[in-house]
């Protein structure tokens, strides 16, 4: 049986067969940028899916990246709720700092969390989703609405930008 | 990955590192469990609901409810655990079952002839978050052996008709046993078989089932209190007396609160103290989230508005195939 083929997604009686299939990845996106609210978030994604599979195509790119651009709605939708809160707690919920936190925890080099940080953000997410989502670029270009083409030159720039940031280069030059 | 991009990405000093940076443990199946539940109870409405025109109420039909086999013994056991577990109804819903199952037993059955019908119409209303309601007439038709035949006609002309076999299974409706408690064990048979089972509680399933036995048929008087008396023993029954339907008739609302985190709703029936008959389903929605380009749903209920018995199918409803 074909879990997580097109068909799925616009066939009401084999929806449930997506969230079986995907559940778990797209439960680790959000889990990866709003730790505490990941579960909620993982049903609000699953709802809006089902709500908007008829504008699923196709020819635009896979379930997989259609489903991970659902969650990145979410995600943001979630982020901008939070931001407008009156509580600190969840003001302070930002995926950046959900990143960084993660970064810091993993113990990863202070050069590559500051390289990762000076990222402009769009770079930076596109990178993201290839080394945690582990998509292909055309899924990652997908997944925020842009060309594939704009993403691939995006993501050259990130690398380039990386490759080149002082403490990078820094670092590399200690003896 | 054969990418050039990958390629060039994977080169970067600490590539390796920051790919293992985001390594997060694998959500608990409880986890995903919660969160698909949440999702698909919502969603299962909607996808009833996807056929050529709106179904009629979200919730799955008892017409399509099968009695199953393995599926439906576990479950039974489950069920029977929780039905005659301690925790039951308040003082007040046993007083007021008790109540309604006596004006049940007292109403005298208005028994069908073979090629008779219970004719009844309801109105049916919808309404979701961004959209104006939609209401739709329902009319059915209930032969003696339980079959159903049923006609949607909405705003825009669109009707969709259907036929179902009669309830529940094999077993005909005046066989159903007229003590609660075995009521109820046979209930749990045809519930655990049904996709109910895997959407509600066992106790939420059954407090459906007699919700739509209670008002789509004229069982007789005895297993009509019956019905009333089983709903009584499930445990987190309410009570709301008065309770006014939307054509502002007052009878008396038996109420299922459901809370589950991103959704909260409130499942209410509304009986007639005088006849026990079922005036309106409603089941409102207290608490859904607010996604900006998502619509769930808010309200949807079905008000009686006529019932009679008739002699005969209408022209265009005689050659309906059997769902």
């Amino acid at each position: 049986m074909e879990f997580s083929g097109d068909h799925s997604i616009v066939d009401p009686s084999r929806f449930e067969l997506l969230v079986d299939a995907h559940g778990q990845a797209l439960h680790a996106y959000l889990a990866r940028r709003a730790p505490t609210a990941a579960e909620d978030l993982l049903a609000e994604v699953w709802l809006a899916a089902f709500q908007a599979r008829d504008s699923f195509d196709p020819g635009q790119g896979s379930v997989r990246g259609w489903l991970f651009g659902v969650a990145r709605n979410i995600l943001y939708a979630y982020r901008r709720a939070a931001a407008r809160a009156p509580t600190p707690a969840a003001a302070d919920d930002d995926v950046w700092d959900a990143v960084d936190a993660r970064l810091d925890a993993a113990a990863l080099a202070p050069a590559m969390r500051a390289a990762l940080r000076d990222l402009p953000a769009a770079e930076r997410e596109l990178l993201l989703l290839i080394a945690w989502e582990q998509l292909t670029p055309t899924e990652a270009a997908q997944v925020v609405g842009i060309p594939a083409a704009t993403a691939r030159t995006r993501l050259h720039r990130a690398r380039e930008r990386m490759r080149t940031h002082p403490a990078i280069t820094t670092e590399g030059s200690k003896p | 990955m054969t990418d050039e991009v990958l390629r060039d990405l994977e080169s970067l000093p600490g590539w390796t590192d920051l790919v293992a940076a985001g390594h997060v443990a694998p959500a608990a199946t409880a986890v995903l469990e919660r969160a698909r539940s949440a999702a698909l109870t919502q969603a299962r409405p909607r996808m009833e609901a996807a056929q050529p025109v709106p179904a009629r109420r979200g919730r799955p039909r008892l017409m399509r409810l099968t009695i199953a086999s393995a599926a439906a013994a576990v479950i039974a056991v489950v069920a029977s655990l929780l039905v005659d577990s301690p925790a039951g109804p308040s003082a007040a819903t046993a007083a007021a079952t008790e109540r309604l199952a006596g004006v049940a037993a007292s109403v005298s059955e208005d028994s069908l002839g073979p090629d008779q019908y219970r004719y009844r119409v309801e109105e049916e209303f919808e309404l979701m978050q961004r959209a104006g309601p939609t209401v739709w007439r329902s009319e059915s038709w209930t032969a003696a052996d339980g079959s159903i035949w049923r006609r949607d006609t909405y705003a825009d002309g669109q009707v969709n008709r259907q036929r179902f076999p009669h309830y529940p299974g094999p077993v005909p409706l005046s066989e159903l046993p007229t003590e609660p408690r075995a009521l109820l064990r046979r209930l749990r048979q045809a519930v655990g078989g049904s996709d109910w089972a895997e959407e509600f509680s066992v106790e939420h399933a059954l407090f459906n089932a007699l919700q739509d036995l209670l008002r789509e048929y004229q069982a007789p008087p005895e297993l009509r209190a019956a019905m009333i008396r089983a709903l009584g023993l499930l445990p987190h029954v309410d009570v709301q007396d008065p309770a006014v339907d939307a054509r502002g008739r007052t009878g008396v609302g038996l109420v299922w609160s459901h809370d589950e985190g991103a959704f909260a709703y409130r499942d209410v029936f509304i009986i007639d103290p005088t006849t026990a008959q079922v005036l309106e389903s409603r089941t409102t929605y207290t608490k859904v989230p607010t996604v900006e380009h998502a619509r769930y749903p808010l309200e949807n209920r079905n008000t009686l508005i006529e019932t009679s018995v008739v002699d005969d199918l209408p022209a265009d409803m005689r050659d309906i195939t059997m769902e």
